[in-house]
């Protein structure tokens, strides 16, 4: 094996390491909390530069971390820092007005939350599936910091 | 002679290697690491039909992972409180015999020394049960925060507190 080919192998290796471990990070989605936009099951891969240069906006669909990049949520925002987030009777208010939501086609008319004002530095985030008993889906406030990427489809 | 060079290189690499692995093998950081994953694999029922000794004895090896008094602090969680290791392994017991299959899985550790005797470990725990007799299978990760310390020279779990990711 000459130099040059171990060499053209290592830079293939940090490329494909560089690209597949932090810019394009494939991932498998497990949960029903996205339905029907994400599949119960399903692979979709996190775009890391989404917002090198930009700040999430309301209706991205995010991926937050958890301790790592091991083990990551799927989840919609619904609020940006500033905003005012309630449920009544499974429709979604922020700062007072109830939002339109295309992409929910399964609603409860048992969510119900109190108004809440999402803090500097935060995001609002809710799953796609409000069918799903409220207690059970996992939804709320988290750091901005803790946004990974967004799914590339 | 250029294949000489290289293969020099390769054993210089891979001594270097070796010894480092070697020596953080060897750590305190690694014998956390590896207290945290048998602790992980032995509360786990991964064999379904896991006869009741193998249970049982599994269990019981669980008490040395424990200090004297180790606290739960989780979120949702209606058995929050302090335990001794005897109760920590008796719950667990219990638990697992209400499912046929219990996973529990470990994912992005981290361990921060706080001193010689006291560490923290930062991770995500991801455990998945089957319902005896039943097919539905519900999966559940959540952070979690670890105290660990050192005790006859053993590191023993004393808090166990889950980190809020998200906040309704």
């Amino acid at each position: 094996m000459t130099s040059r080919r171990i060499i053209r192998l290592v830079a293939v290796g940090t490329a494909a390491y560089i690209l597949f471990g932090h810019i394009c990070i494939p991932m498998r989605i497990r949960g029903r909390s996205m339905l029907p936009t994400y599949s119960a099951r399903g692979v979709a891969c996190c775009w890391t530069p989404a917002y090198w240069f930009s700040e999430p906006q309301r209706g991205d669909v995010v991926v937050i971390r958890m301790a790592g990049r091991e083990v990551m949520m799927l989840k919609r925002v619904v609020a940006v820092e500033g905003d005012t987030v309630a449920f009544r009777d499974g429709v979604l208010y922020v700062n007072g007005e109830p939002q339109k939501e295309p992409y929910v086609k399964h609603r409860s008319r048992e969510w119900n939350l109190p108004a809440r004002k999402v803090n500097e530095g935060y995001i609002y985030v809710v799953g796609d599936n409000r069918g799903m008993a409220m207690e059970e889906h996992v939804f709320g406030r988290t750091s901005e910091k803790r946004i990974v990427g967004v799914p590339l489809w | 002679m250029v294949r000489r060079k290289w293969i020099m290189v390769s054993c210089v690499i891979a001594v270097a290697v070796a010894g480092t692995v070697l020596l953080l093998s060897k750590g305190p950081k690694a014998k956390i690491r590896r207290a945290c994953k048998d602790l992980a694999s032995r509360v786990s029922a991964v064999s379904e039909g896991e006869g009741e000794q193998k249970r049982a004895l599994k269990a019981f090896g669980l008490r040395k992972y424990f200090a004297a008094e180790c606290e739960l602090a989780l979120r949702n969680f209606e058995h929050n409180g302090t335990y001794t290791p005897k109760e920590i392994a008796g719950s667990v017991m219990r638990m697992r015999s209400r499912f046929e299959r219990v996973e529990v899985k470990l994912y992005d550790l981290s361990v921060t020394l706080e001193s010689a005797q006291r560490a923290r470990v930062h991770l995500t725990a991801r455990v998945e049960v089957k319902r005896s007799g039943g097919q539905a299978v519900r999966s559940e990760a959540r952070e979690l925060l670890c105290s660990v310390q050192k005790e006859e020279g053993e590191w023993k779990f004393t808090r166990f507190e889950e980190v809020a990711v998200l906040r309704k």
